[in-house]
């Protein structure tokens, strides 16, 4: 007998590799031994390098044949040393392969299944294979741990895992135990059907054996028929214990043979068919949850097509509930209305009956009968008048009508149903208040033109009290178009509708225009008196969603044209493209000139030069001049001004300085040239023109504000030589203070030439006293209180210091800002030789202000610094991260977010954090989990199923220990070291509650730089400019005060985030950062947006902001009555969409 | 800074309340009863009143109206009295403007300043804001809010847009005006009283039909005529922050949200809030 094991053989294994588990070395072994000198057989599937069959075919020196199967093409060319041992290629399953093995040996007496150990082919295998296998046989399967894997066809429950399988066998191994009359088919019948392979039950019943190891299954096949318990064999007399009855039959069949006992026996068993149904269920069910969440959270993945798909849903909502507000507007309105005339209606008819009465008595008087020729003529006079007036009462009214009706529309649950949830075109809800007030489209389409226009005729009638409706009634599309629409091309003008356009400058024709036919924009023209207009063509997505298979998404539908009015009226043609180079006339207009044309002395048109608007101003001003010398005449303060003109650089053009002081409606008190004794060469020494030389000009060279010699004057204002102030200047500040007489500081706007010759109008924030500290943005544009500056003792080193000096402590209630510009500065906005005063000042202010630090220049900013403070004690800072352990593919990397950003607050920052606190959703992997307990994150879970920011941030807020808190998102990158420095800085002052910074896109260009307020929203500034932009008055390299702040990276107190209960818990997605920032400005504090900090957030470029219109109107509701306006944006005078900063003149609507 | 109205602007109430050198003048405060929240209104006032001196001598009169029980007309009585208010009951019809009128002929004095029930003074020297217009710069009529707004669409007896006219929850004029101008007119309906307001022959329009000028007068004390009330910074405009009496419907705009402001303004003062669309020339009657 060979001395050496299974396992010796294995280890001294040298060329082909085979593979096994030490288990099954042991194991091999203890079932072989037996056969390992008789003349076997032996069948394995799965042959891989044949290392197996030289192994087993050295172990087995007697054996007969030892077969390998493989479905592997490549496994026939293995050269084998032993005779003994072939290969057959083929699926081991079907019957050719069968023949094939068969054709090698009869029976087996060992099979071995090293196969594909997937389920479903295991259980094929073993019924195709087991006829095979011969007396006392052994079939052995290997790596039995693949059925619990999925990717196996297998799970621990699975019900036809191979595991279920075998495990299903040991009962039918037992089937005489059943005690039901029930076939051991029955129950191997499901894995046969699965499998699609004949039950061999003669042979399954003869497998006496089923041994369960790690990962290995064997069993053994009697040589009789089936396996059987046997006889019960009793030996022994004594039973003093238990009782053994010695004639017992051992059958419990017959108790249990009834149909009760059959259906308790099997019914709680689930049938393996139910069980796969099941799990085909959970399976599917799965996959819904999965979609649903996908659905949910997809968005905040910005996964383009989810995105898209989104916008536009909140597109469709948004046109929506605008329309339903509007309508809802409206109707308000005009039920207010309906309930006035019905109380005058009664009112009317109880007096028309007294009249009545009276009229009957007077006009049997003699006195009325000789007066008749007299009313007559009366009458006549004003016969015209009364016409008008009684078309358009009855027009109103026509009005009230059709909004009462709108209104009986809109109760209808059914319509408002289907106006919230299905409705996202025009069509759309035609279509649907159609359908559900029973109306055909014929009178849809006659009472909703005619409400259209009463409509337009009551919003004229009551904003310009032009009379439109005429104008309404006639306008149209021509009979042309009637035809060319029947041949699929769309057309629709929004505004302006009718003939009849009254106006004062000028109209933009807006619509759109589609060709069904080349699903693309149909081409649209326009002429005004005669000559071309340029047309604007731009991609409309409600049209094209109008016309989902008829029109591409990227057809330039929309078009606008600007068509200006030409004298007292202009003829405006519009024409349509009905074909190449054929044209249809589809509407038509009259523009006529409202009011005189004296009126349109002061008009300009509203383009957005400000050059030209400055214009219009100075002339709005100047046509009120008169009016306001008689305000002067009785003000009741009239405050003395100070006028130093600060000459000690430059005299240069001092004459004009002072000439436009000459000619201030409100004249100065004192004027003072500061510096008479420099520049001291004789080429540059002032000069002033004879006429403005007079005694009224003061000079001095050094500044004391406790001179007597400004005992009685009330404000001073400095101003530079060649810089002039308009003629209201110093009238606008009086005025200003006669408005609010505890005003200390008053500044205005300003404009600068530039070298194109456009001047740059500076349209400053309100107080910001963080900007201030950065950047001197008041500068030569405010009066200061003389008693403030004489109480403080002010020394004077320059302007800017004494600003900064004169607000070291001033109160945010004691400035004012007037929007108007008031001065033209001679110079243009632009880098001075040297900044050292400027640096001297704002150290100045770092001391007084007990800070210790230094001042560093902002590399792109003009004239403007950061004040960077050394912490004697650093503030302990808790990072607060909320993380859905998202990993997102940027720039063609996978970034597993929250491992990168943690690790780079770790590795990349100079500033040592208390603590980083992750606010999962329970959901981290074992590596995220791994990666954060190594750096030492907190991580508390967030349990709800419900997404809500707000309330993952509040609770990581919660559990943070740190004095400041530092809230982020896990989607940024650091790019500087001393980033938490920087941010800190302005936590050394006592009022700042928030610091935010500037966030850039991947591509680094600026994706946050502040948040401003237009039309109510809160949106982010100068979005998409380039990371070195130094903004708007250095309004992105410098630091500016806001009202908000992006929460993606804002840095807070943790104390005041507690005392304002963090974020409302109301705004789960949008908003609550701008929100929690309002609440922190009206607890007091400001709020900081710092440029000397730059992060990466990778929020994709193209990603548009959305928000749930719930949570807008609850930010409506809650801020937009106390901040119709923001302070720190000029709406008026600077771009709103996108708020850029760049001057452009908009409608004032407030 | 300098004060050239000193003489008569002391901060004195003893001063403001006797002074024999300068024009005498009435103010009046409408109280209604019937009006379920007429107590804190009276309170409101009497606060702001209290809080901020007139900076002109002026005799306060509390004009009580409508009051359903006795318990409440005694409350009210004593709550004006004890800040020495001229008590004056009168009769509950012709609304309000016809209690003005009662009282006003009723009263000796040259001049009255009248305000209704829901105000409230903002700032201080409010009453020689009014009287400085009147008597250094002979405006006829002043008031604290004025609108272009029109009741055409309702009632087409109204003038069309823009229709110009003073509102009168805060006015002062010469009394004999007033009393001339109320002297034809019966109140007897709510039509009545808007009509007095802004239409056809208001107060606005009979006092500028006489060839005289009126002005909203704002907390800066200018007096802009109608062809500045658009950016006189008072009534439905950006923030009101030149307005130094508020009411009801200057606090219901405040508070309204930014869209309703819009609807608000737009409906108040149409384009005319942008400085190139002035008044047609016909309107144009600043001067």
């Amino acid at each position: 007998m060979p001395s050496e094991t299974f396992r010796d053989l294995f280890e001294a294994h040298r060329g082909k590799a085979s593979d096994k588990w030490d288990l099954y070395l042991k194991v091999y072994e203890e079932i072989f031994a037996p056969l390992r000198d008789k003349p076997m057989t032996l069948l394995e599937i799965g042959v891989q390098n044949g290392g197996s069959l030289d192994i087993l075919a050295d172990y087995f020196r007697n054996a007969k044949a030892i077969v390998g199967v493989d479905i592997n093409p490549q496994c026939a060319s293995l050269p084998f040393e032993s005779e003994r041992i072939s290969v057959i290629i083929g699926d081991a399953k079907s019957g050719k392969t069968r023949e094939g093995i068969s054709s090698r040996a009869a029976l087996f007496d060992v099979i071995i299944d090293d196969g594909s150990h997937v389920s479903n082919d295991i259980i094929a295998t073993f019924f195709h294979l087991v006829p095979l296998l011969g007396d006392n046989g052994i079939y052995v399967v290997e790596d039995m741990h693949a059925s619990y894997w999925k990717e196996y066809g297998g799970e621990l429950f699975a019900p036809y895992s191979a595991a279920a399988f075998f495990k299903t066998l040991t009962d039918v191994l037992n089937h005489e135990h059943w005690s039901l009359n029930k076939p051991p088919a029955d129950l191997l019948q499901p894995f046969a059907n699965r499998v699609q392979a004949a039950l061999p039950m003669d042979h399954l019943e003869r497998i006496e054996s089923i041994t369960f190891l790690n990962s290995i299954c064997i069993m053994r096949k009697t040589a009789g028929e089936r396996t059987t318990l046997g006889a019960r064999r009793i030996t022994g007399r004594e039973s003093n214990i238990a009782k053994i009855e010695r004639f017992e039959a051992f059958s419990r069949k017959a108790e249990l043979h009834s149909a009760e006992d059959y259906f308790r026996a099997w019914q709680p068993q689930p049938p393996l068919e139910a069980l796969a149904a099941k799990a085909r269920l959970v399976a599917d069910l799965k996959q819904q949850m999965a979609d649903h969440i996908e659905q949910v959270v997809g968005p905040t993945r910005e996964r383009p097509a989810t995105h898209q798909r989104t916008r536009e849903q909140n597109n469709g909502w948004m046109q929506v509930r605008k329309q339903k507000r509007s309508l809802a507007e409206q109707l308000n309105h005009a039920q207010q209305q309906i309930g006035e005339q019905s109380r005058m209606l009664i009112e009317f008819r109880q007096e028309a009956d007294q009249l009545r009465h009276h009229l009957m008595q007077m006009h049997q008087s003699s006195s009325w009968r000789l007066t008749y020729p007299l009313r007559l003529a009366k009458r006549v006079i004003r016969f015209s008048w009364h016409l008008q007036h009684a078309f358009f009462s009855n027009g109103s009214f026509l009005v009230s009508f059709g909004f009462r009706l709108l209104s009986q529309m809109l109760t209808e649950p059914d319509l408002a149903e289907a106006t919230m949830h299905r409705v996202h075109t025009d069509a759309d809800l035609r279509s649907e208040i159609m359908q559900t007030v029973g109306m055909t489209p014929a009178e849809y389409a006659a009472l909703s033109a005619l409400a259209r226009h009463m409509e337009k005729g009551y919003r004229a009638l009551r904003t310009t009290g032009r009379r439109l409706l005429l104008s309404r009634l006639l306008s149209g599309a021509t009979r042309a178009y009637q035809g060319v629409r029947q041949r699929g091309v769309r057309f629709h003008l929004d505004e302006p509708q009718g003939i009849i356009v009254p106006t004062r400058r000028g109209v933009v024709f807006r619509g759109w225009a589609v060709d069904t036919n080349t699903k693309e924009a149909a081409e649209v023209r326009v002429f005004a008196g005669g000559q071309p207009v340029r047309v604007d063509r731009y991609k409309r997505g409600d049209v094209t969603a109008a016309f989902p298979d008829q029109v591409s998404k990227n057809a330039k539908a929309a078009f606008e044209a600007k068509v200006a009015l030409r004298g007292r009226s202009t003829w405006v043609r519009v024409e349509l493209a009905s074909a190449p180079d054929r044209w249809v006339l589809v509407h038509r207009a009259l523009l006529r000139l409202v009011g005189s044309i004296e009126a349109t002395d002061l008009r300009s048109k509203r383009t957005g030069d400000s050059a030209e608007w400055f214009d219009v101003l100075q002339n709005h001003l100047a046509a009120q001049i008169d009016e306001m010398r008689e305000h002067i005449d009785t003000m009741i303060l009239r405050p003395a001004f100070l006028v130093i003109i600060d000459a000690r650089k430059s005299g240069h053009n001092l004459d004009v300085t002072i000439g436009s002081l000459r000619a201030q409606i409100y004249r100065a008190a004192g004027v003072v040239v500061l510096g008479r004794d420099r520049p001291d060469d004789d080429n540059n020494r002032i000069q002033l023109a004879p006429a403005v030389s007079d005694e009224t000009v003061q000079w001095i060279d050094r500044l004391d504000v406790c001179a007597p010699l400004f005992a009685n004057l009330d404000y001073l204002l400095f101003i530079e030589p060649g810089d002039r102030i308009v003629p209201s200047a110093l009238y606008s500040f009086a005025s200003a203070i006669n408005r609010d007489p505890t005003s200390e500081l008053i500044y205005s706007d300003e404009l600068f030439p530039t070298s194109s010759g456009a001047p740059l109008p500076f349209h400053k924030p309100a107080w910001s006293p963080d900007y201030l500290e950065c950047f001197d943005y008041i500068g030569h544009s405010g009066v200061f209180s003389m008693a403030r500056a004489r109480r403080l003792s002010l020394p004077f080193t320059s302007v800017y210091d004494f600003t900064l000096r004169f607000t070291d402590s001033l109160g945010h209630d004691l400035v004012a800002h007037l929007d108007d510009l008031l001065f033209e500065r001679a110079a243009p906005f632009a880098r001075k030789m040297t900044g050292d005063d400027d640096v001297a000042a704002i150290l100045g202010r770092l001391e007084r202000t007990g800070r210790n630090g230094i001042v560093a220049p902002a590399p792109s900013g003009i004239n403007c610094y950061h004040a960077r403070v050394r912490w004697e004690r650093a503030p302990e800072i808790s990072v607060v991260i909320p993380t859905a352990g998202y990993t997102k593919l940027i720039a063609g990397r996978d970034i597993d977010l929250i491992v990168n950003i943690t690790q780079q607050i770790v590795e990349r920052s100079t500033y040592r954090t208390a603590e980083i606190v992750v606010v999962d959703n329970g959901d981290l992997n074992e590596c995220q989990k791994n990666h954060l307990a190594k750096l030492g994150c907190r991580s508390v879970t967030f349990e709800e199923q419900a997404f809500n920011i707000a309330k993952k941030l509040n609770l990581g807020a919660s559990v943070a220990k740190g004095e400041l808190l530092l809230l982020m998102n896990d989607d940024m990158e650091i790019v500087q070291e001393d980033w938490i420095e920087r941010l800190c800085d302005h936590m050394a002052k006592p009022d700042v509650g928030v610091v935010g910074c500037k966030l850039l896109y991947p591509d680094r260009s600026t994706q946050h730089v502040g948040v401003i307020h237009y039309h109510g929203n809160p949106d982010h500034v100068r979005r998409g400019y380039p990371a070195d932009d130094a903004g708007y008055f250095n309004s992105t390299c410098g630091v500016r005060n806001y009202l908000a702040v992006t929460g993606a990276c804002m840095l807070t107190r943790r104390a005041l985030y507690q005392q304002l209960g963090g974020y409302a818990l109301q705004l789960a997605v949008s908003y609550n950062d701008a929100d929690f920032c309002l609440n922190v400005r009206a607890a007091g504090y400001r709020v900081v947006y710092t440029g000397d900090v730059a992060l990466v957030h990778m929020e994709s470029l193209s990603r548009v902001p959305s928000a749930n219109l719930d949570e807008v109107r609850y930010y409506h509701e809650r801020w937009t009555p106390k901040l119709p306006e923001d302070p720190f944006y000029n709406e008026r005078f600077l771009t709103l969409a996108p708020p850029s900063f760049e001057p452009r003149t908009n409608d004032r609507l407030l | 800074m300098t004060d050239c109205f000193d003489a008569i602007t002391s901060r004195d109430p003893a001063v403001e309340r006797c002074s024999n050198d300068v024009p005498s003048t009435a103010v009046g405060f409408l109280l209604r009863g019937a009006d379920e929240n007429w107590l804190p209104s009276a309170r409101r006032f009497l606060a702001s009143f209290k809080a901020h001196p007139g900076g002109f001598p002026h005799v306060p009169h509390v004009m009580l109206k409508g009051f359903a029980d006795q318990i409440a007309l005694s409350e009210a009585e004593q709550e004006f009295r004890k800040e020495g208010f001229v008590i004056r009951h009168l009769d509950d019809d012709g609304f309000d403007i016809m209690a003005y009128a009662r009282w006003a002929q009723d009263l000796d004095s040259e001049y009255i300043c009248v305000f209704n029930t829901h105000s409230e003074i903002l700032a201080d020297n409010w009453l020689a804001r009014f009287m400085r217009n009147i008597i250094q710069n002979g405006i006829a009529m002043v008031s604290a809010t004025a609108s272009f707004e029109t009741l055409n669409h309702v009632w087409s007896i109204f003038p069309p847009f823009p229709n110009m006219h003073l509102r009168s929850n805060a006015f002062c004029l010469r009394r004999e005006l007033f009393v001339q101008c109320v002297a034809d007119l019966t109140f007897q309906k709510k039509l009545d009283a808007f009509l007095f307001e802004s239409g056809p022959r208001s107060l606005t329009t009979q006092i500028i039909n006489a060839g005289k000028r009126v002005a909203v007068v704002g907390r800066d004390g200018r007096a802009y005529g109608p062809r500045w009330w658009p950016f006189s910074g008072t009534f439905r405009q950006g923030t009101q922050s030149n307005l130094f009496v508020a009411d009801n419907v200057t606090r219901a705009y405040d508070e309204a949200e930014r869209s309703e402001k819009i609807r608000l303004a737009a409906a108040t003062w149409g384009d005319y809030l942008n400085e190139d669309c002035p008044l047609p020339s016909k309107h144009s009657l600043a001067r």
